[in-house]
């Protein structure tokens, strides 16, 4: 039986190109065949945006970046179109642009509690197809009850800052890394993919280094002693 | 008796900045950083 493969995933909640990387990176497994382990962690892409941002998505790339609002509603359409292409239906007029960092706090809850995929999925639907407010605790501790999380736990959790830490240590990975954008994918701790590829790249490097440690443990093997 | 000197202490090494290979894949696929530069 081979060895599981650990992909490690950087992503914010609010990025929209890691929906689309992740219902990519789910196909490329299923082709790959094999289980794989996934973990994720956080990106924080707008620490600076208040929780209740009196704006729409357009208003905060247009106002806060710089970015003209035409181009803005073009890169808007173009990922949008995409994300329809992979069955992920975004409504960006509910969209409730926030900080993310209480999000990502819940993760590493639901992390210490075995639903981290779960709450992932959750939080990304939320906030890109059901209008969802992934910044308010009392919106987050509602969205964990759905996926089976204790509510008034989880509420403890986020007043306390209980995964404050945890968030923090992720980002400084990130930064020793070298990981700037996301989604951002390592496998097996040495290998990097980043952006939302193709299912077809995901697999390809799933079998290399499903290829590697098996060559690996044949090689550690041949050269073991016999036992006397 | 001798003398205690203090001597200089190097700093100890810092941890290895984790090696992470790029695989073969497209420059072209979306992702955010959260700038202007690649927009969301």
């Amino acid at each position: 039986m081979s060895e599981t493969i650990k992909v490690d995933i950087w992503s914010d909640v609010q990025c929209p190109w890691c929906y689309i990387g992740k219902r990519k990176f789910e196909a490329g497994v299923a082709a790959f065949g094999d289980e794989v382990e996934v973990e994720y962690h956080s990106f924080e892409l707008a620490p600076d945006t208040p929780v209740d941002f009196a704006g729409s998505p357009v208003e905060y790339l247009s106002e806060r970046k710089g970015i003209p609002v035409p181009q803005v509603l073009e890169m808007l359409e173009r990922v949008t179109g995409i994300a329809e292409s992979v069955g992920l239906h975004y409504d960006y007029d509910s969209v409730h642009q926030t900080n993310t960092i209480k999000a990502h706090e819940l993760l590493h809850y639901a992390k210490a509690h075995g639903l981290q995929l779960e709450m992932k999925e959750s939080l990304l639907k939320a906030y890109f197809v059901d209008g969802g407010h992934v910044g308010r605790v009392d919106d987050l501790a509602d969205l964990a009850a759905t996926v089976g999380l204790d509510r008034a736990d989880v509420l403890r959790s986020l007043t306390e800052n209980e995964y404050l830490a945890a968030v923090k240590a992720d980002v400084a990975q990130a930064a020793e890394y070298g990981i700037q954008g996301v989604p951002f994918f390592v496998i097996d701790g040495k290998y990097g993919i980043s952006g939302a590829q193709d299912p077809d790249t995901f697999a390809q490097a799933l079998r290399q280094v499903q290829g590697e440690k098996a060559a690996a443990t044949s090689t550690s093997m041949s050269t073991e002693e016999p036992h006397a | 008796m001798s003398e205690n000197t203090t001597s200089t202490v190097a700093s100890p090494p810092t941890a290895p900045r984790p090696i992470i290979q790029l695989l073969e894949q497209d420059d072209a696929a979306g992702g955010c950083c959260g700038g202007g530069s690649c927009g969301i």
